[in-house]
């Protein structure tokens, strides 16, 4: 009997070795198979880059950022749209000048000085920060050592002098938004909701473009808004938008990063609109995302890197609607996804109008007023 | 000189698991390496090299290790008399951030002021501190409970307050951040190029004072009683309240100084979520547990898994793994060292190794293949 069992417990090891064996081969394969694809492409795209670069190459004999090292201090990328635009624009930008890139995530505050000391200790020539909590970090390290490295952020601005800053004007998009929902919603629409991430003057930036917006079109409408307390959690920001439409909102504008998906689920089971943000998000398959906020990281970094190698300064920027930067889906950026039958071509003539005249200043939302002194 | 053999014999024998322990970690951990494609030796130099071997990163290692071990010794010191405080977290973020508004907004002269704001930042944490052992001994709430929610409170708290009230609206105003603390009261600092300060003297400090007071007063003495056994300590005439709220003021004070010594030392303002996202508290609860609530191992044991923290972070910044991937390498080695697997594993392998030589052909193939 005994023996019985261990000829059986054998025979089952030998299978499951053979089946191990076997998925490693086939696993190897394809990955080989992909790679040696990945190759084949990186080589056609250093080529591309190669032919864009040609005069200046010719020039030199080597691309200009060669030796170079630039470092970005990052939140966890994850499925953060806004971060892995921005590492995916760095990358675009080191092979065309050919620097090599280090990409720093931070699963805690205290790692944003960590790895930013790190890399200055590693050689880093150029050390960006990429969001608000990096800022004390570069400005700490600036101040002691101005001349070991060059410094830049992104997303925030800081006290010193030497770190190249580059905000954004985050309303100007946000204000379009608004003005979407006050068009694609019903005439007597009052009540407009909205999901953020969290309170405070970080997201008073978006709520209040988005206030403005909607005013422009409905001017009683009243709000809702509701904050998820967290970069990634769908589930909760579900909750919230099947709340707010209960309360009767026909639009609800999701800000709340990795929760946007939850708040387009509750779209499609419950039919009200709603739009997302930083980056293209419209899907044919669900019509209820009617544009989406663009904050366009990509270009930004591209943009920086440009200047790092072409004519760098120090002096700090925010970029708007008239950058190119921000913007909203149908009306400063096109989409390959149809548009909603509830925007005509009139409205977006209209919004194209509304986005010229932010960019001259016509309409002037440079200056966001403080959240204890504005009323809705 | 058999004294000596016996002495190195006992030091083997507490040095054995922990070692045992990391090179079990190690190894499965390097599974996980060679399955994102990268060379498990390499990244291991990578992350010791740049952990413990180089000045540079010890420094910084011992920079993150600092509010680690006093959360440590907060823990320690409540837990040793059998009360559970898993509540550091919130006395440190409440102790810290009093102590640094009374840095910033009382009017005083520099080395009066130092003393001054840390003093009044360990009374804060020892206060919200002793609101637990208030509702226990007035309506029986459990310790765990209060202590783990009021971390929450705590937070949220101040959360709001450093997004609104005492925000400072540097830069484009959207950092949630507190002004800094004036220089005078901000801690020296030890190295040029980090941020190692004083902090880790006291830390050191902090660990020794906690070993004496452990052995050599009767506060010491009672509330260790009241650890091992509260009817026994009630017997002999301990007062078992008062131990309690001495106790967890103690700790809550001594958690503050964690908080204090993090933001006098390194950061110079309070930042929101500062103390939660870093879990400064909980690492410092899995570095009393792993060293049984020793304060001396406590001190070590925190600077190995800061060691880690440190480490993991120089291997996503240098290699192909993502993030995830190097904190599940730190968290299969904390593991294996907190569970206290390797000891017993080894000592039973050895025992039935022993036991078997009635069976020998089986015992012999059974160790060729391990």
């Amino acid at each position: 009997m005994r023996k019985a069992i261990k000829k059986v417990v054998a025979a089952g090891l030998a299978m499951s070795m053979l089946v191990l064996a076997t998925g490693c081969g086939s696993s190897a394969e394809e990955t080989t198979a992909a790679a040696t694809e990945a190759a084949a492409e990186e080589a056609a795209d250093t080529e591309a880059a190669a032919e864009g670069e040609a005069t200046e190459a010719a020039e030199d004999g080597a691309l200009p950022g060669e030796g170079v090292t630039v470092a970005l201090i990052s939140d966890v990328a994850g499925t953060q749209v806004f971060v892995l635009d921005m590492i995916a624009g760095l990358e675009a930008a080191a092979e065309k000048y050919g620097f090599d890139v280090v990409i720093a995530e931070c699963p805690d505050a205290a790692a944003y000085e960590d790895n930013a000391r790190a890399v200055l200790e590693e050689g880093a020539d150029l050390i960006i920060g990429g969001s608000w909590q990096a800022g004390d970090a570069i400005n700490k390290l600036a101040t002691e050592f101005p001349d070991r490295a060059d410094y830049a952020l992104v997303d925030s601005t800081v006290e010193a002098e030497n770190v190249k800053c580059i905000a954004f004007r985050e309303q100007e998009g946000a204000y379009l938004i608004g003005k979407i929902a006050g068009m694609v919603t019903d005439d007597d629409a009052e009540l407009f909701g909205a999901i953020h991430v969290s309170q405070g003057p970080s997201s008073f930036k978006w709520r209040w473009g988005y206030m403005e917006g909607v005013k422009s079109e409905k001017p009683d409408a009243k709000f809702v808004f509701n904050y998820v307390g967290d970069y990634n959690d769908p589930a909760k920001a579900k909750e919230y938008a099947i709340q707010q439409f209960e309360q009767g909102c026909q639009f609800i504008n999701s800000a709340a990063a990795g929760g946007d998906k939850g708040t387009f689920e509750a779209a499609l089971e419950n039919g009200f609109y709603t739009s997302g943000q930083d980056v293209d998000l419209t899907d044919p398959e669900n019509p209820y995302i009617v544009t989406s906020q663009i904050k366009d990281t990509y270009a930004t970094m591209v943009y920086l890197m440009d200047q790092y190698f072409g004519d760098w300064n120090t002096e700090n920027e925010t970029l708007g609607i008239a950058e190119g930067a921000i913007g909203a889906v149908y009306v400063t950026h096109e989409s390959e996804n149809p548009r909603t039958d509830r925007l005509t071509d009139e409205d977006i003539a209209l919004l194209k109008e509304t986005a010229d005249k932010i960019a001259s200043k016509e309409i002037d939302l440079s200056v966001v007023p403080a959240e204890e002194t504005y009323e809705y | 000189m058999d004294k000596i053999k016996t002495y190195l014999k006992r030091f083997g024998a507490i040095m054995a698991q922990p070692v045992i322990a990391t090179i079990l970690g190690l190894l499965v951990g390097a599974v996980f390496i060679i399955a994102s494609d990268e060379n498990p030796i390499e990244i291991y130099q990578t992350m010791f090299s740049r952990s413990f071997l180089s000045p540079y990163y010890l420094s910084q290692t011992l920079t993150r290790a600092t509010p680690i071990i006093i959360c440590g010794i907060a823990t320690a010191a409540a837990w040793r008399a059998g009360y559970i405080n898993i509540g550091v977290e919130g006395q440190m973020i409440t102790g810290s951030f009093a102590a640094t508004l009374a840095a910033i907004y009382i009017p005083l002269p520099g080395p009066l002021l130092l003393i001054v704001s840390i003093l009044l930042g360990m009374l804060a944490g020892s206060i919200y501190a002793s609101i637990v052992s208030v509702l226990n001994m007035k309506f029986g709430s459990s310790i765990v409970i209060c202590t783990l929610m009021l971390n929450y409170v705590a937070n949220y708290i101040a959360s709001y307050l450093v997004s609104y009230p005492f925000m400072d609206p540097y830069g484009d105003g959207i950092s949630l951040v507190t002004q800094t603390i004036p220089e005078s009261v901000q801690f020296v600092k030890l190295s040029t190029t980090n941020n190692l300060s004083i902090g880790i003297i006291i830390a050191a400090i902090v660990v020794i004072a906690f070993y004496f007071m452990e052995r050599k007063t009767v506060f010491g003495y009672e509330s260790k009683m009241t650890g091992f056994n509260p009817n026994f300590a009630k017997y002999g005439g301990v007062f078992e309240r008062k131990v309690m709220l001495k106790t967890l003021a103690l700790s809550g004070a001594i958690a503050a100084l964690a908080g204090i010594c993090e933001i006098y030392g390194s950061k110079y303002r309070y930042t929101d979520n500062m103390f939660t996202s870093a879990s400064f508290a909980w690492t410092g609860l899995m570095a009393a547990l792993i060293s049984n609530l020793h304060p001396i191992g406590i001190f070590f044991t925190s600077i190995f898994l800061s060691g880690l923290q440190v480490g993991g972070q120089a291997i996503q910044r240098t290699s192909s793994i993502p993030i995830q991937m190097a904190t599940v390498i730190q968290s299969s080695i904390t593991l294996f060292v907190s569970a206290k697997l390797g000891v017993q594993f080894f000592s039973k392998w050895r025992k039935q190794k022993k036991q078997e030589p009635a069976k020998p052909q089986e015992s012999k193939g059974g160790a060729e293949t391990v």
